[in-house]
């Protein structure tokens, strides 16, 4: 059996097991790392990440060794991919949240840049309160206190 | 200050996100968002987001003023270097900006993104852009000039205490004059030493020229006529006896550009060429005015000349239409680096 066809299983955190290619676990570089620690067992747990969220990072990983595999025509592969990346991250705010969380984790890099991207392009149009009730924040703000840092960023709230 | 140390101390900080809403079950990632991954999503909103970001809590409002912030935004604006524009009118002071023509890419029209306005009671000239930084002089009613620096991002200015060396490392070169001659002068910052070149007679008209750096050489670059259709570059160079070698080369414009000042060279070897003053045209006089140079005033234009290419291009920057009939005086500058650094924490 040559090195490509070797499975993985990765185990979510419900225990749930999902068989992968041995290239589409390397992407995930915290598995990439394990294996060459000398790590041989064929299953890792992955015990902070759920299935629904690890079946979604496998779904993004999958693609991308899939395209990278493919030789010739890469212009049009990558286009394909940018594609691929647009919808895949075009999830509500929990998931992305996850997938981001996961993202880091695990370590895989094109899936953190594009999660952060999204957050990014998502709040940079948004009102203070709106950036709270995303990313569930509590304002510590006392109203008095509140006034005047939007006092010093007026400017910004201007068209 | 006492919070920013806690901060900075508090290696492994993270935001909590609110515990799950009842109605809500699907929340169930309530999780920590490290404060390096929130840095990470900061880093790539625009500096107008800063602001609002600030305003969103105090924690958000510590995370943007540490220095390690600061610092990768300032770095992460470095490769897109803009225009600032200062327009001045009555007393206020208003910033805007807009991205700068680099190598591969080259825009015909761009909408500037407007900053802070400051009012000022008194008259104020603007001298220098350090990075994210205008420097000015201001005069007070009674005559009084003090220097100031003002961050557009942040609207914070400030008055110099004193000029000091406070500049960057390197060496600083500014254009003199004599009584009988022109010289750059050479100020060596690291060892405070002044050195002379002599200008060349032959190689400059002296006085109204804009010093560049040009592939890491220095020279100048002005307009030899009336009309502002030639500009002259030259060079100097050091030989390895350590005498200055002069050369100059002469490009006739494809159009007039009076009413233009040349604001510098940019790092992709183009002049960067911006009204002197936003004018506004007479609807009446229409017919007149298209004949003389000054018709390309409004709409709002820079243009770029490149030296290698030897190809001018237009480039329309729109937003300044509430300065049309007030005629304000322009600064504008180049490699300009939007700084969300506080002043207050330096």
């Amino acid at each position: 059996m040559s090195e490509s066809n070797k499975k993985i299983s990765l185990i979510s955190s419900e225990g749930e097991a999902f068989e992968v290619s041995e290239a589409v676990a390397r992407e995930f570089e915290i598995v990439a790392h394990m294996l060459e620690d000398g790590c041989s067992g064929s299953s890792i747990p992955i015990t902070t990440v759920d299935s629904n969220i690890l079946g979604k990072v496998i779904e993004y990983c999958t693609k991308h060794v899939e395209v990278g595999n493919v030789e010739g025509n890469s212009e049009k592969a990558e286009k394909d991919l940018e594609e691929f990346d647009k919808r895949f991250i075009a999830v509500e705010m929990n998931t992305l949240f996850s997938l981001i969380l996961a993202a880091n984790y695990l370590n895989v890099k094109g899936l953190l840049n594009i999660g952060c991207q999204k957050v990014a392009d998502t709040i940079k149009d948004m009102k203070p309160e709106e950036v709270r009730s995303i990313f569930n924040i509590e304002n510590d703000y006392t109203p008095a206190e509140e006034e005047v840092v939007r006092k010093e960023n007026e400017w910004a709230f201007q068209p | 200050m006492k919070k920013l140390k806690q901060i900075v101390s508090a290696d492994k900080l993270t935001i909590s996100r609110r515990s799950i809403q009842p109605s809500t079950v699907e929340r169930q990632y309530t999780e920590l968002i490290p404060v390096d991954l929130l840095i990470d999503i900061l880093l790539r909103v625009p500096s107008k987001s800063i602001a609002w970001c600030r305003c969103v809590s105090k924690s958000w409002a510590n995370i943007l003023r540490l220095p390690y912030f600061t610092e990768l935004f300032l770095r992460k604006s470095l490769n897109h270097p803009q225009l600032l524009f200062n327009f001045v009118d009555d007393g206020k002071l208003y910033f805007f900006s807009a991205p700068q023509t680099q190598n591969t890419v080259a825009y015909s029209s761009l909408v500037a993104t407007s900053y802070h306005t400051l009012t000022l009671k008194g008259f104020s000239e603007t001298r220098y852009l350090l990075q994210g930084l205008v420097c000015f002089q201001y005069w007070r009613r009674d005559y009084t000039m003090t220097p100031m620096v003002c961050n557009p991002v942040t609207g914070e200015f400030i008055t110099l205490p004193k000029m000091k060396a406070t500049l960057q490392d390197g060496v600083l070169y500014y254009l003199a004059a004599s009584e009988v001659d022109y010289m750059i002068v050479c100020f060596n910052v690291r060892s405070e030493k002044f050195s002379y070149i002599k200008i060349d007679d032959e190689s400059t008209t002296g006085g109204a020229c804009t010093l560049i750096n040009y592939e890491g050489k220095l020279g100048g670059v002005e307009f030899t006529d009336i009309d502002r259709r030639n500009l002259r570059l030259w060079l100097v160079e050091q030989d390895h006896a350590g005498k200055y070698k002069w050369s100059s080369n002469i490009y006739e414009l494809p159009l007039s550009l009076a009413n233009f000042y040349i604001v510098g060279m940019t790092g992709a070897s183009d002049i960067v060429l911006s009204p002197l003053v936003y004018l506004w045209r007479m609807k009446n006089m229409k017919n007149i005015e298209r004949e003389k140079p000054h018709h390309l005033l409004d709409p709002f234009y820079v243009f770029y000349y490149n030296v290698e290419r030897k190809a001018l291009t237009r480039v329309e920057i729109q937003g300044f239409q509430k300065f049309k009939r007030l005629r304000p005086r322009v600064y504008t500058f180049q490699d300009y680096l939007e700084d969300v650094k506080l002043m207050e924490c330096l």
